[in-house]
């Protein structure tokens, strides 16, 4: 059984450019009372990455959506997330490693807008890939 | 004025020592009740923001935004629980 949607570095970025596709997976989530986790290093590198203040502001207020948990790396989960880090099998980032960590401490689904990173660094963690459908 | 309801919460003994500092002359309850009310206020400010987007989104392409959602869905494999 899955315990939530974790939310990566792509698919809170996409948010934050208002993408269609990712407003729709967290309304659908929000509306399914599924758990969103947000990890706190995924919020961090997504807003790296934006490129106006509209954009930042939309991604963190994420976090103020009832059904948000953020993920925050604490003493718990610093060795586990570094231990994914060192062991990814291709490139991977701390936000995404978060996320992988996040993922498997919570039995849940890895949502993301960039599965070749998944399936290079990630290929056991379960993912959701977020898509634009064909016209 | 509105029924008050009694409940019982548990808080780390940190937090109710902070809780009862901000409270002073006022009873912990209305601290709790106000910082309750101002988390509720947020989290609906932002379903309600969220679903403006949505809705801004549809009236500029119904049928892209139909499709997308349910692309959505199917992906995320979701019965829908909440309305």
């Amino acid at each position: 059984m899955i315990g939530g949607y974790v939310l990566d570095p792509s698919a809170i970025g996409d948010f934050g450019r208002e993408a269609l596709r990712a407003l729709h997976a967290v309304h659908e989530l929000d509306m399914a009372a599924q758990a969103i986790i947000i990890p706190t290093t995924a919020m961090a590198e997504a807003l790296t990455r934006l490129e106006t203040p509209e954009e930042v502001d939309r991604a963190l207020f994420l976090l103020d959506l009832g059904v948000v948990v953020p993920d925050d790396l604490t003493r718990d989960n610093t060795a586990l997330v570094a231990t994914i880090h060192l062991t990814a099998k291709g490139e991977t980032s701390l936000g995404v490693t978060h996320a992988a960590a996040a993922a498997q401490a919570r039995t849940a689904c890895v949502v993301t807008c960039a599965p070749q990173i998944w399936a290079a660094a990630h290929p056991d963690v379960e993912v959701t890939t977020l898509e634009d459908p064909p016209a | 004025m509105s029924v008050k309801e009694r409940i019982t919460v548990t808080v780390d003994a940190e937090i109710a020592a902070q809780i009862k500092e901000l409270a002073g002359e006022e009873s912990t309850s209305s601290v709790v009740e106000r910082a309750l009310r101002e988390m509720l206020t947020r989290q609906q400010t932002a379903r309600a923001r969220l679903n403006a987007m949505l809705a801004q989104h549809e009236r500029r392409d119904p049928e892209g935004f139909a499709r997308t959602r349910d692309d959505v869905r199917r992906r995320l494999g979701l019965t829908r629980g909440r309305q």
